[in-house]
Order: structure tokens, then C-alpha cells, then sequence
């Protein structure tokens, strides 16, 4: 086949994934596997040949001794000799899968790639998942103290609600809303709304965060077949375009950014796609953020450019984040309620912004005909973290 | 940073405290750094009291976790002594103690901050 370089759009032309929550019975692969076919079946590509496989995964190794997915997946699938590449990025494997997908085929080195995200987490302990995602810390300023990602949202939270004279439950309304929306997702791991006093009285996980305010351990897995602009109706009548890709770092220690409250890594890689798709955070009209803790899609909202510092909980009250809002964030129900298997997420969220600008969201589904959509992947706790920006076609 | 001090590089060129970690400044990429010290004393830039613990916290139901502005300004993390008589702000004081325990069960030693008493 020749490579098709140049200037073509990148074009999602199918997507699929499994349901997220506690899935006895499947092991990693089994999982990759059923969202990469139902990702084929939806491109209507399984006599297709592609060229390359991006498996987002965090923790195969650590949690499934399993290393070496994407190899194993390409032999599974039969999609022998496409490349097939592993890639981690902690909580942001899959949008980092996502990107490296986009550049394949930005780039001319692939027409038709499958990117696919995974994690098996529910089958080990509670502490051994902690103590997994608290590797992502700095070894001798923070990991030594056994201080966790839910210990620094708590921290994040209690400066939050300082600096900006909010009350817990001005924050906590996010994963009401995001356990409302989630209860019309069909894949979500939890379909039932919560109340605001439920959550307010739920036992305390990182004080102030409670329950409610942390997303949950799953399992799952999400997938996305890729193709250049130029052939993408040989798939779909109505191809998505990631118009925008954006990534960047920002300080491992926690305690040395000097404004923790806006998270440079969000901004600096929203600006970056947002240039790339010529287009500003007014335009959105879908988003998904990665509100693994409730402050976090505060936290987002405002760094992202939705909203100014410290107005991220006036537009949530208000309703603006609502699925009938003017910008409404995790019509899936986002991490807290969709779940959060770690190399999944990123490439879930492109899927439900896929859902979302074909119409084809169902009960949850945007009003209006959205056009532009915006998901952000954040890796570790944001000091890595992926914003993609998605067109309708047709 | 063992001891009963902090210690830090600062920035030749731009004065800026990094982390001993650092190989380039965090602020202006230099690469030439002074060693420097800090007194385990500062204020409570925030703080929380956690029950999602890793393993190597061992049996423990939960602990706390403080960011302390030391008193030349640079923060640091450390565990943080008796949470629920902590408020943002509040003088804090560091001891360098047993944190945790490494994979092989041995000690980690690293600051346990605790409320100032009060000396009036």
C-alpha cells in the first residue's frame, strides 16, 4: 500500500468498547481484544490491513504480569505484520496511544492504525492499585512518604476551597452531575445518580474529598481505528477528525509548582491543539475531562480555558456543564462514574466524543448537532497530560 | 536530606531552590547548583488526612500529608503529625523520622511535621 503524506486529516471511522466496572472472568488481552473487533466492526475494516497498533497501558506488568501486549494483540487479532507498540504514560496511556496514532498517520508512516487502551485492575487489592498508581510519585520527595494521588486532589481541594471561599459541596456537584449523566451510558461502571447529601456524608477518603469525589477502580477497555482523511469514507460515511493534538509536561513535585491550582500541563497542551485546530475553548461544544477526583474537573474547566480561575464551580452550579449546558463536560459520566481503567481512559474519551458529534450518543446524547469536541487525558498527577480536539465530518 | 536540616541546590545563575534531584535548574535550565540547607520549619501551605495508603504504609488506617511553606519559601511534603488539630497556615516544626517501609521491610527515614507548640 502507499503512504499517504501531507496535509490529510486524520479521520476516527470506528470505535467500540467493553463495559467498564468488575469484569471476573476477562483478563487484559481478552479485553483489548473486544474493543479493537468492535472498533474494526464499526470502521467495517476486518478484511482491512493495518498498518500499526497503539496499545495504551499503564500497568500490564505490575498488575497482570503480562508484559509485551501489543505484540500478543496484533497475533490474537491476525493483524500480522502491522507494527505494534506498547505505549505508557501512566493514567494517560491511551490518549498518549491516541497521539501516537495521529502522528502515525500525520505523518505518512501508516494509512490505517487501530488504537486501543486496556487495564485489568479489579482482580488485586485496594492497596496494591494504591500502591501502583503512587509509583507515578517522585521517589524521595513524595513516594517515600506514602502519599497517593487521592492525598494530593485532598490537598489540592483544601487550597481550592481556601483560596477561592467555596464550600465542599460547591465542588462535590460534579460527580452528582457525572453520576447523573453516567446512568445513561450503558458502559459506565456505575448507572445510578447519587445525591449531594449522600456524598457529602459518605466516610472520607483524602479530606476533604470523599467517596463520591474519587473515581473508582475498573476494569476495560476502549478502541479507535484511525485513517487518513483522503480514504476515510472507504470506512465511513461520517468520519471525526482530531483536528488537535496537544501534549506537555510540567513539574513531577507537586510542591514545587508554584500555582498548583492551575495545571500548567493542561494549559500549555489545550493551547497547543487548540492552535493546531485553529479553533478556541469557546467553540467546543462536548467535552470529556479527566475528573478522576471532582476537584480535578474543576481544576480543568478552568485550566483548560472553559472558564476563568475560580468560576470553574459558579458555571457547574449554573448548569453550564450540563449535557443541555453551554459546555457540557463527561456527558459519559466521566471517570467517576464511566470508571477509570488507567489505559483505557484517554481512548474512551475519544470514543464517547466520537459517539457524540455522529449523534449517536442515545439518551445522553448533546443537543444541537455538536461539532467541535475536546477531550483531556491527564498522566500522573498533570505533569503529563494530553488535550485532543475532534471535528464532526460530512 | 537526612539529618536535622533540609537540604536543597540553589541556582547559581537564578537563585532558584531545586529539589536534589534536579540537573537542571527547574526555573532557568542552568546546570551549576550550590548545596543549601533549610531549617524544618515553615507554615501549612495545605494538608490532608488520607485512608486510600499504599502498601508500604503498612496496617495504618490513614495518615496525614502536609505541603509546609519553609521559612526561606521553598515547600516541601512531608507526613503530617495529629491532622485534626491542623488549619492552613498554622507554624509547623519537622522531625526526621521513620516514614514507611521500602520493599524489603526496612526503614525509610524522611520529615514527620507536627503543630508548632505554642511558646508565649
Amino acid at each position: 500500500m502507499v503512504l499517504i503524506m501531507g496535509k490529510s486529516r486524520v479521520a476516527m471511522v470506528g470505535a467500540g468498547m467493553t463495559p467498564f466496572g468488575r469484569l471476573d472472568g476477562k483478563d487484559l488481552l481478552d479485553l483489548l481484544c473486544e474493543a479493537s473487533m468492535k472498533a474494526m466492526e464499526s470502521a467495517n475494516a476486518f478484511d482491512k490491513s493495518f498498518d500499526a497498533i497503539y496499545v495504551g497501558n499503564m500497568a500490564g506488568g505490575e498488575l497482570c504480569d503480562m508484559t509485551g501486549v501489543a505484540s500478543v494483540l496484533s497475533d490474537r487479532l491476525n493483524m500480522i505484520p502491522a507494527g505494534a507498540d506498547r505505549i505508557e504514560n501512566g493514567p494517560a496511556s491511551g490518549g498518549s496511544a491516541l497521539r501516537a496514532g495521529f502522528a502515525a498517520i500525520k505523518g505518512g508512516l501508516a494509512n490505517l492504525v487501530l488504537v486501543v487502551g486496556g487495564e485489568k485492575m479489579t482482580h488485586v487489592s485496594g492497596s496494591r492499585v494504591t500502591s501502583t498508581v503512587a509509583s507515578l510519585t517522585h521517589e524521595t520527595a513524595e513516594k517515600i512518604y506514602g502519599v497517593t494521588l487521592p492525598s494530593f486532589a485532598g490537598m489540592l481541594t483544601r487550597l481550592y476551597l481556601e483560596q477561592y471561599k467555596y464550600k465542599m459541596a460547591d465542588i462535590t456537584l460534579a460527580a452528582v452531575k457525572n453520576h447523573r449523566n453516567g446512568v445513561n451510558n450503558p458502559y459506565a461502571h456505575f448507572q445510578k445518580e447519587i445525591t449531594l447529601e449522600k456524598a457529602l456524608t459518605a466516610p472520607i477518603i483524602a479530606d476533604p474529598l470523599r467517596l463520591y469525589d474519587c473515581c473508582p477502580v475498573s476494569d476495560g477497555a476502549a478502541a479507535i481505528v484511525l485513517t487518513a482523511e483522503s480514504i476515510a469514507k472507504e470506512f465511513s460515511p461520517e468520519p471525526v477528525y482530531i483536528t488537535g493534538s496537544g501534549q506537555a509536561t510540567d513539574l513531577q513535585i507537586l510542591s514545587e509548582r508554584e500555582n498548583p491550582l492551575f495545571i500548567g500541563a493542561v494549559a500549555q497542551s489545550a493551547k497547543k491543539a487548540f492552535d493546531m485546530a485553529q479553533i478556541s475553548p469557546k467553540d467546543i461544544n462536548v467535552a470529556e475531562l479527566h475528573d478522576a477526583f471532582s476537584i480535578l474537573e474543576i481544576l480543568q474547566s478552568e485550566s483548560v480555558g472553559f472558564f476563568a480561575p475560580g468560576e470553574g464551580p459558579k458555571a457547574l452550579a449554573r448548569g453550564d456543564t450540563e449535557i443541555d449546558g453551554i459546555c457540557p463536560v463527561n456527558p459519559s459520566g466521566g471517570l467517576k462514574a464511566r470508571g477509570h481503567p488507567w489505559g483505557a481512559t484517554g481512548i474512551a474519551q475519544a470514543v464517547e466524543i466520537f459517539w457524540q458529534l455522529r449523534g449517536e450518543a442515545s439518551k445522553r446524547q448533546v443537543p444541537n448537532e455538536p461539532k467541535y469536541g475536546l477531550s483531556v487525558n491527564f498522566g500522573a498527577f498533570g505533569n503529563n497530560v494530553l488535550t485532543h480536539i475532534y471535528e464532526r465530518g460530512g | 536530606m537526612a539529618g536535622d536540616v533540609i537540604r536543597a541546590k540553589k541556582c547559581t545563575r537564578c537563585e532558584t531552590i531545586n529539589h536534589l534531584t534536579k540537573m537542571r535548574c527547574l526555573k532557568c535550565r542552568s546546570t551549576t547548583f550550590a548545596e543549601v540547607t533549610h531549617v524544618p520549619a515553615g507554615i501549612v501551605f495545605t494538608f490532608t488526612n488520607c485512608t486510600a495508603l499504599p502498601e508500604r504504609l503498612g496496617e495504618r488506617k490513614s495518615q496525614g500529608f502536609v505541603i509546609v511553606q519553609l521559612q526561606e519559601g521553598w515547600k516541601i511534603l512531608g507526613q503530617l503529625d495529629n491532622p485534626a488539630i491542623i488549619s492552613l497556615g498554622d507554624r509547623v516544626t519537622g522531625n526526621w523520622a521513620v516514614v514507611s517501609l521500602d520493599r524489603d521491610g526496612k526503614p525509610v527515614y524522611g520529615w514527620i511535621f507536627g503543630k508548632e507548640e505554642d511558646k508565649t
